[in-house]
């Protein structure tokens, strides 16, 4: 993998990122001034979020598998959307340019935030940083030598009070060799995949009990401040009026939802439970007919 | 995951829904009625939440007015700013096309905006409905009012009013809900679908949709 020299004073980073959307190429992210919000002009939607791609692998080799990291750093004050943005916006697109032989399989998502706007709006979304993994796997007739490039093309909708569309283009170059040698990133990129939630389970989560009763989820956290669930809209039952109904203050959480459109009955999304100056998130996969 | 031992619950909770729905019709209906803007909240099958609003020349439009003529209404919400209104106003002409397409049908059609004063997307409507060349009226419902009788949540969100004054479409325009417009052919039009079966006095198909762009700018 080539070694590269985005940010001022990090020589270990191993990426070469070339952001070519506004025709810019960010040599020392961090001496960016923020956006000035009282200018009249309308701010430029490429430059809000600054992209950067990494992976944990620094060489390759056939059958190896990892993770390519996809970060945005998002401008002070403004937001982009997760998979299911809510009421308005739109998810960020990833689309890669690659050799046959790597397959990249689909994002994996960090946890968003609930943010609420005037007129009843309930949006899902990412503030200051989100980095996106995406795994990987080296087919076993890959090249055990050579430079191989690898060309993300992202686009997104930033938005703050206005919504501006932006995209941008980052490169990432992969050292084949006969033995994978992690690299530099591997460490970060290896405690952001820790970091994601896993499926609920009494074992991940022992003092957390869901149950349904008919078509309403309920949830028991004793001693949580906060529950809130997060809607995955891949599935097709949608929680009923999730603004007023899928965040409560306290330990208990009832949720009712409804069948899909096409009578599907098929729940997922995240649980978030806050207790104190922490919080914990799962994932929940279910169905309305377990309450029936 | 445990299953319930206690469905009767749920009984009464769609008992509680039921009773809920039926009230807010009530209400609906009866404020359709009357011409002042109340809080009345559009839904689909009832009277449609009357308002009286101004254009960026100054004229004032009156749906209770449209709906005694017998027009169908159909009603855009509005924000130049946006990047999916752009995208059907400039990169495609889906509002002019399906606006076209009707004109001449008996179908009034009102773009709204209810972006507050302080946004930035206030104030812009004449410059874009000029550039843009929009035949239809842009109204100005800056205080938010009338959006949030519709709950509109979107730039844009549409919402059709047929003849008789009563709501029979809201939701998106169409199926593509990325910000660049799709090529291939598979791109639904749920505006033109509608129209097409209002003007001949047909039941909507698919009456409610998702509608989908950037917040509707209302002031906090």
């Amino acid at each position: 993998m080539k070694q590269s020299t985005i940010h001022a004073g990090s020589s270990l980073v191993l990426l070469f990122l070339t952001i070519a959307a506004p025709g810019t190429i960010l040599a020392d992210q961090s001496s960016r001034s923020p956006v000035d919000l009282t200018a009249p002009a309308t701010p430029d939607g490429n430059t809000l979020i600054r992209v950067s791609i990494a992976s944990d692998l620094h060489s390759i080799s056939p059958g190896a598998t990892g993770f390519i990291a996809v970060t945005y750093t998002i401008e002070r004050n403004w937001y982009t959307y997760w998979r299911n943005a809510g009421d308005t916006g739109g998810p960020p697109d990833f689309a890669f340019e690659k050799p046959e032989w790597l397959q990249i399989d689909d994002a994996l998502w960090p946890v968003p935030d609930r943010y609420e706007l005037p007129g009843d709006i309930l949006d899902y979304v990412y503030r200051g940083t989100a980095t996106f993994l995406f795994p990987f796997t080296i087919a076993s007739d890959a090249p055990t030598t050579g430079e191989h490039p690898i060309t993300l093309r992202t686009s997104w909708l930033v938005c703050r009070d206005l919504c501006l569309p932006g995209r941008a283009e980052a490169t990432l170059t992969l050292t084949a060799a006969r033995v994978p040698v992690p690299s530099t990133s591997a460490d970060r990129i290896r405690a952001l995949y820790e970091a994601l939630p896993k499926p609920f389970s009494i074992a991940t989560a022992p003092k957390v009990s869901l149950s349904w009763v008919g078509l309403s989820l309920h949830v028991h956290a004793p001693g949580a401040d906060e529950i809130t669930f997060f809607p995955d809209e891949r599935t097709g039952a949608k929680p009923l009026d999730p603004l007023r109904n899928a965040l409560v203050k306290g330990d208990r959480l009832v949720l009712p939802f409804s069948h899909g459109k096409d009578g599907s009955s098929e729940v997922s999304g995240l649980i978030r439970i806050r207790r104190g100056g922490s919080a914990e998130y799962h994932v929940i996969t279910s169905d309305l007919a377990a309450g029936t | 995951m445990s299953k319930s031992l206690f469905g009767w619950k749920t009984g009464l909770a769609a008992l509680a829904f039921a009773a809920a729905a039926v009230a807010g019709v009530a209400t609906s209906a009866t404020s359709a009625q009357t011409k002042a803007a109340t809080a009345a909240k559009a839904q689909i099958g009832v009277a449609a939440p009357t308002f009286t609003l101004t254009d960026i020349n100054g004229k004032t439009h009156s749906l209770a007015e449209y709906t005694e003529q017998g027009k169908i209404v159909v009603l855009e919400w509005f924000n130049p700013m946006c990047p999916y209104v752009v995208k059907h106003h400039e990169t495609v002409t889906t509002m002019a096309d399906t606006y076209n397409a009707f004109k001449d049908k008996n179908v009034v059609w009102l773009a709204i905006n209810s972006s507050h004063q302080g946004n930035m997307a206030h104030g812009k409507d004449a410059e874009f409905a000029k550039k843009w060349n929009i035949g239809y009226p842009v109204l100005n419902d800056e205080s938010g009012m009338v959006g949030r009788m519709y709950a509109a949540k979107t730039t844009p969100h549409m919402f059709i009013i047929d003849s008789n004054g009563v709501l029979v479409y809201d939701g998106a325009i169409d199926n593509d809900p990325g910000h660049s417009p799709k090529t291939d052919g598979s791109v639904v039009n749920y505006v033109h679908q509608a129209l097409s079966e209002v003007v001949k006095g047909e039941t909507v198909t698919e009456s409610k949709t998702k509608p989908y762009g950037c917040s509707v700018k209302y002031a906090g």
